[in-house]
């Protein structure tokens, strides 16, 4: 895992529970739409909010995504994106709803839902890795779908906590579904004060 | 518009210039306000999260344009100090404040422009256009060479304002 990308590095047991959790959500994306996922980009920084969502803008500027937004409550809380290009979208809802692909054409009931759906799934896996592993208590509520520009539903994503905080540690992982040739992009974004619980646990372990 | 010209306004952030540069950003629920004087050719935006630092930021220094209701102000100051322009030289426009993840709760897209509006008034600078509200983004141009902000809403025409 590229633990540098553009800032310094997170700690050893936050960068254990960033890989445990990307390993989880790979696993149980590919499970979900039937095809084979790789990850094709894993990395976690610390950086200033700003900067991410100028260099976010700056890759996609026409970019047009549908992205799935959930917050996770708790002892830790994060916030969770999985997004992807909308044609992208549509070859995954077929996937999931397991017909001939080409069958959905718009952002309809059955897009938001596949959308909604891998939200829920992915984001539950790695709560399922605080609580199981870690003995974490965390909770994710139901997934917030959006349909619009890039730049625009990360700038919902980062919202609260860059409000609350200017430096902030983001994990970042790629899929790449080779058989369909679709690239989905998740994002973990801790809240504040995410990562001294975890370490914490960590410490009482020892 | 070039894009060898184009300045990214990332989230919370204030970024000022002159002819030619284009200044770009993209918003939900923020919102960007503009500052152009047409004689110097000179201006800056604002991409603001919320109205008030206050309600999250008791007893520590916030960084000022993250709020509308400190980072106006500051745009307006760093765009006097580093271009020597006087505040009735500059005309305002403002864009965002969308309720795009359709919450209920709290409308902090409507919070964002009503605090713009406000404060605007309140340094007596004229919003000559505007384009607020809503449940879509927005992609916005600010040309320093002409003052004027090419917006476009998701899924919707380029306007010119």
């Amino acid at each position: 895992m590229d633990m540098s990308a553009d800032g310094s590095r997170p700690n050893k047991a936050v960068e254990l529970i960033i890989q445990l959790s990307i390993d989880r959500v790979s696993q149980l994306f590919s499970k979900f739409i039937k095809v084979g996922a790789k990850i094709s980009l894993e990395k976690a920084y610390v950086t200033d909010l700003s900067e991410a969502s100028a260099r976010i803008n700056a890759e996609d500027v026409q970019s047009e995504v549908i992205g799935s937004i959930v917050d996770v409550a708790g002892d830790a809380p994060f916030k969770f994106l999985f997004y992807a290009e909308a044609p992208t979208c549509l070859i995954l809802t077929d996937l999931i709803l397991q017909r001939k692909v080409g069958t959905s054409t718009d952002f309809d009931i059955y897009v938001r839902s596949a959308m909604q759906e891998i939200g829920n799934i992915l984001a539950s896996g790695v709560c399922s890795v605080f609580a199981a592993d870690f003995n974490i208590r965390i909770k994710p509520t139901p997934p917030k779908v959006a349909h619009d520009f890039l730049g625009t539903i990360f700038q919902e994503f980062v919202m609260e906590t860059a409000a609350e905080s200017d430096q902030v540690l983001i994990v970042e992982s790629r899929f790449h579904v080779v058989r369909y040739n679709l690239r989905c992009n998740m994002f973990i974004l801790p809240s504040p004060g995410t990562e001294g619980v975890i370490n914490n646990f960590f410490l009482d372990q020892i | 518009m070039s894009i060898e010209n184009r300045i990214l306004v990332g989230v919370g952030d204030i970024k000022i210039d002159k002819d030619p540069v284009v200044l770009s950003t993209f918003l939900g629920s923020c919102v960007a306000v503009c500052l152009y004087s047409p004689s110097r050719k000179a201006g800056g935006m604002i991409h603001y999260l919320l109205p008030r630092a206050r309600e999250i930021q008791e007893g520590k220094i916030p960084r000022k344009e993250k709020y509308a209701d400190t980072g106006i102000p500051e745009l307006l100051r760093r765009l006097k100090n580093v271009f020597n322009i006087e505040k009735d030289d500059f005309v305002a426009k403002m864009f965002g404040g969308a309720n795009v993840l359709k919450m209920a709760r709290r409308r902090v897209g409507e919070e964002n422009i009503e605090a713009a509006r406000a404060i605007l008034r309140g340094l007596k600078i004229a919003v000559v256009g505007a384009s607020t509200g809503g449940e879509r983004g927005y992609k916005i141009d600010f040309d320093l060479a002409t003052g004027k902000v090419f917006c476009q809403i998701f899924n919707e025409e380029v306007k010119e304002y």
